[in-house]
């Protein structure tokens, strides 16, 4: 998921637990998140800690659903991602 | 190497991000916590209260469905859920329940306490109480039937659920069809007939009333007839083989089974009539052969019916019987018929003979003297002449007497039935010799002019036949007046007797009317003839016949028969002073011609008037205060007799002379009774008559 020619201004990686509700509905919030504001400048990395879960310990992740955003900020934001303006100034849109 | 020391700014951090994380698991975003293995047994965890809350909410479909009774307790007996349809079932209030007031021992009723009390140790000690039947006792009072169960949800702790069903409407549904049962039962108790149900198929039977063990004589602690048993030990061995065919042919589709046939009891009491209807039906829980039907007790019909057959059998035997006789009574009317058709001729040919051999050349030779008066002169000669024609004449007169007695006799006239009888008396002792001891009831008249001949007429009948047939000299006569108004009479006699039933066979009716023909005239008005005979021991012959009194529709026979009336009588007036005053009295115009032109010869005689009957006679007497009354004594309604003694009875000194054509003694002696002077007979000649009366008129 992301930018085609390699470069991508903002890099994210999702973990989620398996098709569970809150897992669920923060992917649906970021990939509207990145439809509407990222224009395709973006990877977004989805890792299922069910399957997974070593990566989520190499990256302390100790909740899921969490958020890891790599660029263009490092920040890290927990749970099933409904506030969108919190996102964004993560993301540094605003 | 030792770590570094976290500066502030990495704390405030971490607890921003902790906070962070808390909020998020605070508002439910958080899926898993990973780590090693717990967020597995996290997830474990989480799928199996998801379930959990599935079922949960499965569970409370179910209850808020209300389709049985729910309800949840804890160890103490608490209620701690119960739905609508329980609460309906247990009565009480949700308050009531959710309060503690209520839990589900005192909700049961005392009767169901024993054995489903203390719910919590049962549950405690086992985890389901199963299916059966309990009843909730209402605050009302009332119960309340249910199907329940419980089970241990959760041990030890005891939390349980209970399940009932209601079954208040199964039960009423019940009572209804129990008490429809009963009513069924009690009708078919009371029927005269009994209802059975066999099972061919398991080779039962069922007797439903006690009317079918009353019929079959079988007492209700013995089980009932199974169909092999039936037919073997039941049924009469004559009508087995075709109850067996017959039952066998209903098993056909369609099919109804009818059979009267009769049955043995176990007492051995009397042979007994069934008919017994049914109809074969397969029965459809496990599709085995039945019959079920009715059995009836016919016996007393069938007894009827042989009775009314024997009565039939009886009934037409009697019918043959007279059939046979009414043709042969038939036959021997037709013979009576012809027989009387020969006696009239015979009766007429008697009487031309009598007329024509015996009055006629009287007549004639009367008239051969009379011939001779007109061509003689002399006075003396014309005399003689004349006194031959009266001596002619008289002989008639007696000829006609005798032919009139015989045809009928003048005692019936003047005195009825018993001067009949007497003259019966007289008449057998003069003509054949023959004694009858007569004792004759002094009632016996007045009867009917019909009957009065009728019964003369076969008494004389039955007095010819003893005298021809007796072989005996006397015979008993009696004649007497019941107390039911008939005439009976009994004519006995000593002699040879017969057998009446031979006699009515072998009677010969062409040669004689006889007792068939006196019976048939008698039934004719009413009466019967009786016959008690045997040979050589005499026979009694009892003649009944009802004795009608007079009335206007009946004429009867008095003394004094009415003959005719004539012309009014005539009236004349007295020539002088001294003559003698006649008034004659006969209901003979030509007699009373005859008189008149005879006394009027003499010039001291004046015939004042002439009457037709008595009442006419009595009442000229009175005006026209006559000397003499010359009576007849045959005047009618009122006899001579009667009017003799009424004219005297107020006109005393006139003198009355009687005249009559019977000479009889009985009525010669009634005429001088009633107060006549003098008796003489029609025929006495005029000279006589003429002296007789000058005679009683100086006191001779």
């Amino acid at each position: 998921m992301g930018s085609p020619d390699g470069f991508c201004e903002y890099q994210m990686r999702l973990f989620v637990a398996g098709t569970e509700r809150n897992s669920v509905m923060a992917l649906n919030h970021i990939t509207n998140i990145c439809h509407t504001h990222l224009q395709g400048n973006y990877t977004l990395e989805i890792i299922d800690v069910f399957e997974n879960h070593a990566a989520a310990m190499a990256e302390n992740i100790l909740l899921a659903p969490t958020l890891v955003i790599d660029t263009p900020f490092r920040e890290t934001i927990v749970g099933n991602l409904d506030n969108e303006r919190l996102i964004l100034t993560a993301l540094g849109i605003r | 190497m030792n770590p570094a020391k976290p500066t502030y700014r990495d704390l405030e951090k971490q607890l921003a991000h902790a906070h962070k994380l808390l909020q998020a698991i605070e508002q439910g975003q958080i899926d898993v916590i990973v780590g090693d293995d717990r967020h597995m047994q996290l997830l474990g965890l989480k799928q199996t209260i998801d379930m959990l809350r599935e079922n949960e909410r499965n569970f409370r479909a179910l209850a808020d469905a209300n389709l049985i009774g729910i309800g949840f307790g804890d160890s103490s007996g608490n209620i701690t859920y119960i739905n609508d349809e329980m609460l309906r079932m247990t009565g009480y209030s949700r308050a009531d329940i959710l309060a503690g007031r209520i839990n589900w021992e005192t909700c049961l009723a005392p009767e169901k306490r024993p054995e489903e009390g203390n719910w919590s140790e049962r549950l405690v000690n086992q985890e389901v109480i199963s299916v059966r039947e309990w009843a909730f006792l209402r605050p009302d009072g009332g119960r309340t039937p249910v199907l329940g169960a419980a089970s241990r949800i959760t041990s030890p702790d005891g939390l349980h659920v209970i399940i009932a069903l209601d079954l208040t409407r199964m039960r009423q549904a019940e009572t209804l069809t129990w008490k429809s049962n009963q009513r069924l039962r009690m009708a078919a108790n009371s029927l005269d007939i009994g209802i059975f149900e066999w099972n061919l198929t398991k080779d039962t039977a069922f007797w439903e009333n006690d009317q079918m063990y009353r019929i079959f004589g079988r007492s209700r602690k013995l089980p009932p007839l199974r169909y092999s048993d039936f037919l073997e030990q039941a049924v009469d061995f004559r009508d087995k083989n075709a109850f067996a065919r017959a039952f066998s042919n209903a098993q056909q589709p369609g099919n109804g089974f009818a059979f009267t046939c009769r049955i043995h009891r176990p007492d051995k009491s009397a042979v007994s009539w069934v008919e017994i209807t049914g109809k074969f039906y397969q029965n459809d829980s496990d599709l085995s052969l039945c019959m079920i039907g009715i059995a009836k007790d016919i016996s007393a019909q069938k007894q009827h019916e042989q009775t009314i057959e024997e009565i039939n059998d009886l009934l037409e035997q009697r019918v043959r019987d007279r059939t046979a006789k009414i043709q042969k009574q038939t036959e021997r009317m037709r013979e009576l018929a012809n027989k009387l058709g020969q006696v009239e001729q015979k009766e007429r040919n008697r009487l031309a003979a009598i007329l024509h051999d015996h009055i006629q050349p009287l007549v004639v030779g009367a008239r051969m003297h009379l011939w001779d008066i007109y061509r003689k002169n002399d006075l003396d000669a014309i005399h003689v002449t004349a006194h031959k024609i009266e001596g002619i004449l008289e002989e008639s007169l007696a000829e006609m007497r005798s032919l009139t007695v015989d045809l009928s006799p003048a005692a019936i006239l003047n005195d009825g039935l018993a001067g009949g009888a007497n003259w019966l008396v007289t008449y057998m002792k003069k003509k054949f010799d023959f004694t009858l001891k007569s004792r004759i009831d002094d009632i016996i008249d007045p009867i009917s002019e019909n009957t009065c001949f009728l019964i003369f007429q076969c008494t004389k009948e039955l007095l010819f036949n003893v005298v021809k047939h007796s072989g005996e000299k006397q015979a008993g006569l009696s004649i007497e007046r019941t107390k039911d108004q008939k005439i009976k009479i009994i004519v006995s006699d000593n002699g040879n007797g017969f057998d009446p039933d031979a006699f009515v066979e072998t009677q010969d009716y062409t040669t004689s009317l006889g007792l068939f023909s006196i019976e048939e005239r008698l039934k004719d008005i009413g009466g019967r003839l009786k016959i008690a005979s045997a040979p050589g021991q005499g026979t009694t012959v009892t003649l009944t016949a009802p004795a009608e009194k007079s009335d206007e529709a009946s004429p009867t026979v008095e003394p004094g028969y009415n003959r005719r009336a004539e012309d009014p009588p005539v009236i004349q007036v007295r020539n002088s002073k001294d003559s003698i005053g006649i008034l004659i009295v006969d209901d003979h115009k030509l007699l009373r011609e005859g008189l008149v032109g005879l006394l009027e010869m003499e010039p001291d005689i004046t015939v004042l008037g002439e009457a037709a009957d008595a009442d006419t006679a009595i009442a000229l007497a009175q005006t026209l205060e006559p000397d003499v009354v010359i009576m007849d004594v045959n005047l009618g309604k009122t006899s001579g007799m009667d009017a003799t003694r009424q004219i005297l009875f107020k006109k005393p000194h006139i003198k009355v002379i009687a005249l009559s054509m019977h000479y009889d003694k009985k009525t010669i002696n009634a005429m001088y009774h009633a107060g006549a002077s003098v008796f003489l007979n029609k025929t006495v000649p005029s000279d006589e008559l003429i002296a007789k009366m000058r005679d009683c008129l100086s006191g001779g």
